[in-house]
């Protein structure tokens, strides 16, 4: 059973979150907030496993309280939601495992929710998570085999973080997401938000590997796990997370080709 | 080469040219008739012959004239001054040769005393001179004049299109944050089946949304429809977060039918949201008053607190009050003005503009 706290200002937004993750398994409320400060009270006297957290909030703000926690030993896992430019967060270097954009959609939710599972059955006893992505690394690596040496693209992927910069695996990325300057990078068990463009991703990784789906999507062909044609020429994606992607019109012959369907 | 001349403005050069030529040969033939018609002597017919032949000469080098006046336009101011006197002498030594010539014929003809044709030429060579002097000097002021004004009148369209453009930018832009919260809100109240208000709240998005999108920026609108518009916004909001925030308006009738700009109001009420409700965990009360005195419409948006959990009262305000500093100044220059000062825990910006008033038949509809 995972412990959840719900974080955000409007009651009508923790309503609807309760709502939502009633829909899913194996979690349990444990409380609400409704500013940075209370959450912090109740982060202490609960203990919960995970924090959905309102980037917009009287007092302390969802950040603010991130980083803040960012020091204390067993830290809840956060998961931040806003209503608008999820990657403004990027500025403030804060580690979460997810971030959300309000509306979030169930599935969304879900998808968040099930990286966070990954997330704690695979920490370690240090809780150093910054190790996770070599694990699954390795884990990947074994099926897929060592890249070759001397290959023309990149295997892994700098991303700065609060202590300087970490390099995450392209095996170990499921997708990346585009908007504007920024790319979300979705790992099985974290995101990370990078100051990228898509154009110049897809020059530097293997198209045999990590194939671009979308104006704003690439997936890592082998988190595909199924597709979907709901006709008149459309397909989608289903991967390995969840999520359901629709591939762009531009983007079909080249899909097809890798996917060789 | 493409001409950067409006063909509009070309048309117009044409036709003073034209005109300026038939005038000036007009008022030369019958400068060179005055003597004759006043003595009263009729002239012979070869005289009368010359006459018309200078005359339609004098159109055809006038047209030259005009063309290379036209063609050099573009040079430099000296330059162009330059090439018109060299092809002004050059026509009027030209033109008078060929009269001179002409006369000499006409000498024979009329069985005259012979006269060298260099003294012809030499007597008869000063109007020529004067003629196309007079003309290409008429023809350079006019065609810089109207450089001149056309491009005056480009500058005044430039003006224009930027003050437009700067009116347009400072519209009411709505904010992301607020649309998708309300979103999240609406969808709040249809997963909690609460499918009235959710409905409600839909219809007052839309009316909101609407209002905002048909919103002329360089109109004005009755302060009745400012203060409705500013409600909705509020009545959004208020089922956002709650009974932290409380509205007030104040508004005598008598100043509904008075002119604002559009959403004027918007980015104050947005700011008091921003700054003094969303940070609170207490209610706060936002009002917004209109009163009138000595033909100014005075308008405040005031708010009871800004006092964060644990912070320091914050007294931001944002582009949206350099927005409606901006707008204003726009709008009526000097004659309208912005006060913004912290009062107690909260915030007052008072704006004031000349009190206007709708026609009554508008003011009635």
């Amino acid at each position: 059973m995972m412990r959840v706290l719900l974080v955000d200002d409007e009651p009508l937004a923790i309503e609807r979150m309760q709502v939502a993750l009633a829909t899913i398994p194996d979690i349990e409320v444990i409380g609400t907030a409704s500013d940075g400060i209370e959450a912090g009270e109740k982060i202490v006297a609960l203990r919960p496993d995970l924090v959905f957290l309102d980037v917009q909030m009287p007092g302390l703000s969802g950040i603010e309280l991130a980083q803040s926690l960012a020091q204390t030993p067993e830290r809840p896992e956060i998961v931040f939601i806003t209503a608008f430019n999820r990657f403004a967060i990027e500025a403030f270097e804060v580690e979460a495992v997810d971030y959300l954009l309000k509306p979030v959609s169930f599935d969304r939710l879900r998808i968040a929710v099930e990286r966070v599972r990954r997330r704690r059955e695979l920490l370690d006893a240090d809780g150093r998570a910054a190790e996770l992505d070599a694990v699954v690394a390795a884990l990947r690596g074994d099926e897929e085999g060592e890249p070759e040496p001397g290959q023309a693209f990149d295997n892994g992927i700098w991303v700065p973080c609060r202590q300087g910069s970490v390099r995450v695996p392209v095996e170990t990325i499921d997708r990346i997401e585009a908007a504007r300057d920024y790319v979300l990078l979705n790992t099985p068990i974290k995101s990370y938000i990078l100051r990228a463009k898509m154009t110049e991703l897809e020059r530097r990784l293997d198209p045999k590997v990590m194939v671009r789906i979308h104006r704003s999507h690439m997936v890592r062909l082998g988190a595909v796990t199924g597709i979907e044609r709901p006709g008149k020429g459309s397909l989608r994606l289903v991967l390995s997370d969840g999520a359901n992607l629709q591939v762009g019109p531009n983007y079909q012959d080249q899909v097809v080709r890798a996917l060789r369907l | 080469m493409r001409s950067i001349v409006p063909e509009q403005f070309r048309r117009r050069e044409f036709l003073i040219a034209a005109l300026l030529t038939v005038l000036l040969w007009a008022v030369a033939l019958l400068l060179w008739c005055a003597r004759d018609l006043v003595s009263g002597t009729v002239f012979p017919w070869p005289y009368k012959r010359l006459l018309i032949e200078t005359f339609v000469l004098g159109m055809v080098f006038s047209a030259v004239l005009a063309a290379a006046i036209g063609l050099c336009r573009r040079l430099p101011r000296q330059a162009m001054v330059a090439v018109a006197a060299v092809a002004a002498i050059g026509i009027a030594l030209l033109h008078g040769f060929i009269d001179a010539q002409s006369i000499a014929a006409i000498n024979v003809e009329l069985r005259l005393p012979p006269t060298p044709l260099i003294e012809i030429f030499y007597r008869g060579l000063m109007p020529f001179v004067l003629i196309y002097g007079l003309y290409a000097t008429a023809l350079g002021l006019m065609l810089s004049e109207m450089t001149v004004r056309e491009s005056e009148r480009r500058l005044v369209e430039a003006r224009h299109a930027t003050q437009q453009a700067q009116l347009a930018a400072l519209r009411f832009q709505l904010n992301p944050h607020f649309l998708f919260n309300t979103l999240n809100a609406i969808s709040s109240l249809i997963v909690t089946r609460r499918n009235e208000e959710a409905e409600r709240m839909t219809m007052k998005l839309s009316e909101f949304l609407r209002l905002s999108l048909e919103a002329d920026p360089d109109a004005e609108v009755m302060l009745d429809e400012e203060l409705g518009n500013t409600q909705s916004y509020l009545e959004i909001e208020a089922v956002r977060f709650g009974d932290r925030l409380k509205t007030e308006f104040e508004c005598p009738a008598e100043l509904l039918g008075a002119w604002v700009p559009s959403f004027l109001l918007q980015p104050l009420v947005e700011n008091s949201v921003k700054y003094a409700v969303a940070p609170s965990r207490k209610p706060v009360l936002l009002s917004v008053r209109a009163s009138a005195a000595q033909g100014t419409l005075r308008l405040v948006v005031e708010d009871s607190g800004r006092q964060g959990v644990g912070l320091a009262p914050a007294t931001g305000t944002g582009l949206g009050l350099d927005n409606v500093r901006k707008r204003l100044a726009a709008f009526y220059g000097a004659q309208a003005s912005v006060e913004a000062q912290a009062k107690g825990r909260g915030f007052a910006v008072q704006l004031a503009l000349p009190l206007r008033y709708a026609r009554m038949q508008q003011a009635a509809e």
